[in-house]
């Protein structure tokens, strides 16, 4: 219990610095592919003892190529992400059940196993935290102005650095994010808390921020809830997650309609 | 301010070998503002690319003195980004800050400066997508400013935005030619044009440039619109533009 609320907290800051990316770039599908692809890789790696998450990190990263490849003037990108996400899901059944014959564990890999947490795991993603808190430290500016005007960001002089800064630390952070929600609810941990609080920030700051804490909030709150009620983690923190994001989206409905420009304009 | 921008036959585009512009001659100095005129796909936004450093592939000379800055369509920059006027300014202060050090007082005040500049101190705090087109554009500007720019390159800065509003952005352009730097625009309105220092005719290649009074009259406006110029009734012409999409 101590060592999935330390997990929690580890992964907070990462659902605050890159969650605000996500919303922001609309890589939200992205996390969620790179999340899925990360699934035969565990696989393979539970069966051959290769570690899990350089396993992960290796396919969703080929996953995150592949998209890249794929995508063109006759695929859009985010048909190319649908693409790739659905052959990398479909290997990775394929090779659970009749390759490797690892189907006890298929339920912890695509769903988490947040209350298995050992030291291992947090090592892990405190080395993640790391790798996206430096890549942040160094291209944070250029993030941010990318995102918010991508075709000039070359014209104000800052270093461009490229997208794949970016889409690499989403996929250190998702493959940290794995432990505790598994390859298909990532996105509950990671994009969740910022689209929801997104709506009511006047700052990247503040956005980065709120999201983090809300993550961390609703992640002990799910965590609690699965304890008490005997639910599966990863899920119970999805659905407080998605709880959240529905309770502001009313919130943002309700300032409309009292004739406000909404929270966004307040 | 001692900004100056000389070209010498400049060809530019985005495929080597296929130039979307060719054979561009400028020679502007400091305190002087140039309009770009021509149609849509003639060419306006790769001559400025190709000032900037961003054409795929460029031929020719480029002498600028002093800083470039660009200043986008307002249209094109994002209005639910969370940023406030003075965060669009400070990012103009971002090309001179390491990565490893934090924006400097400085750096604020220039920001804030280039705020009061554009007539926008009182909205720092204001949030970027609650702003008025023509003040997101006058923002803009003031990003440019914070850059320290001696020459600002413009794009459509009039378009999506009302008619006082133009005016003001105008008159602003005015003022900040007048304190010594190079304002360069690009247009497809004639009457805008008309109120420039010089006007660059361009549609691939360079039709023509020189103060309104020489270049802008009928043989040249064909030339430079070719098809899209249509003969009105009373037999003034007019310019047929869509809407700029690209």
């Amino acid at each position: 219990m101590q060592r999935a609320a330390l997990e929690l907290a580890l992964l907070a800051p990462l659902a605050g610095i890159l969650g605000a990316q996500i919303v922001l770039r609309g890589l939200a599908f992205y996390a969620h592919g790179v999340g899925t692809a990360a699934f035969p890789g565990l696989v393979v790696a539970s069966a051959t003892g290769v570690p899990a998450p350089a396993a992960a990190l290796g396919t969703g990263l080929l996953f995150a190529g592949l998209t890249d490849g794929l995508r063109g003037p006759r695929l859009a990108a985010d048909a190319a992400t649908a693409l790739a996400l659905v052959g990398a899901l479909a290997i990775g059944v394929v090779l659970a059940s009749d390759v490797f014959a690892v189907g006890a564990e298929v339920d912890q890999m695509l769903f988490g196993s947040l209350l298995a947490i050992g030291a291992d795991e947090l090592v892990g993603t405190l080395a993640a935290l790391a790798v996206v808190a430096c890549l942040a430290a160094v291209f944070r500016r250029d993030w941010a102005v990318t995102a918010f005007d991508p075709a000039h960001a070359g014209s104000l002089g800052i270093r461009r650095a490229g997208d794949w800064t970016l889409l690499l630390a989403i996929a250190v952070a998702v493959v940290a994010a794995l432990d505790a929600a598994g390859a298909l609810l990532v996105s509950a941990v990671l994009v969740l808390p910022a689209a929801t609080v997104r709506p009511f920030a006047r700052s990247m700051r503040g956005l980065e921020l709120a999201a983090g804490a809300l993550a961390l909030v609703q992640g002990l709150l799910g965590l609690w809830l699965a304890y008490e009620l005997n639910l599966p983690p990863g899920a119970a923190i999805a659905l407080v997650g998605g709880a959240a994001f529905t309770a502001s989206l009313a919130l943002v409905e309700v300032s409309r309609l009292r004739g406000g420009a909404g929270p966004e304009g307040a | 301010m001692d900004a100056a921008l000389r070209v010498r036959g400049l060809t530019a585009g985005y495929v080597p070998g296929v130039p979307a512009i060719e054979d561009v001659e400028l020679d502007i100095a400091g305190g002087h503002s140039l309009a770009v005129l021509g149609p849509n796909g003639g060419g306006k936004t790769t001559l400025f690319r190709a000032l900037l450093g961003q054409a795929p592939w460029r031929r020719g000379e480029i002498e600028v003195r002093g800083a470039l800055a660009y200043v986008p369509q307002t249209e094109r920059s994002r209005l639910d980004f969370p940023i406030d006027a003075l965060g669009v300014a400070l990012m103009g202060r971002y090309g001179t800050t390491p990565w490893y050090r934090r924006l400097s007082r400085a750096d604020r005040r220039a920001a804030h400066a280039a705020l009061e500049r554009v007539g926008l101190g009182d909205h720092a705090r204001t949030p970027y997508g609650e702003l008025s087109g023509g003040q997101r554009q006058r923002v803009l500007i003031a990003r440019a400013l914070a850059q320290e720019a001696g020459v600002l390159l413009l794009d459509e800065p009039m378009s999506g935005v009302d008619r006082p509003s133009a005016d003001r952005v105008l008159a602003l352009l005015a003022e900040l030619r007048d304190e010594g730097r190079i304002v360069l625009i690009s247009t497809h309105d004639i009457d805008h044009a008309r109120r420039f220092d010089g006007v660059l005719c361009i549609n691939r290649t360079q039709i023509a440039c020189g103060s309104p009074q020489d270049v802008l009259n009928a043989e040249v406006l064909a030339r430079t619109y070719g098809a899209e110029l249509v003969r009105l009734g009373d037999g003034a012409r007019a310019i047929v533009v869509q809407h700029h999409t690209h």
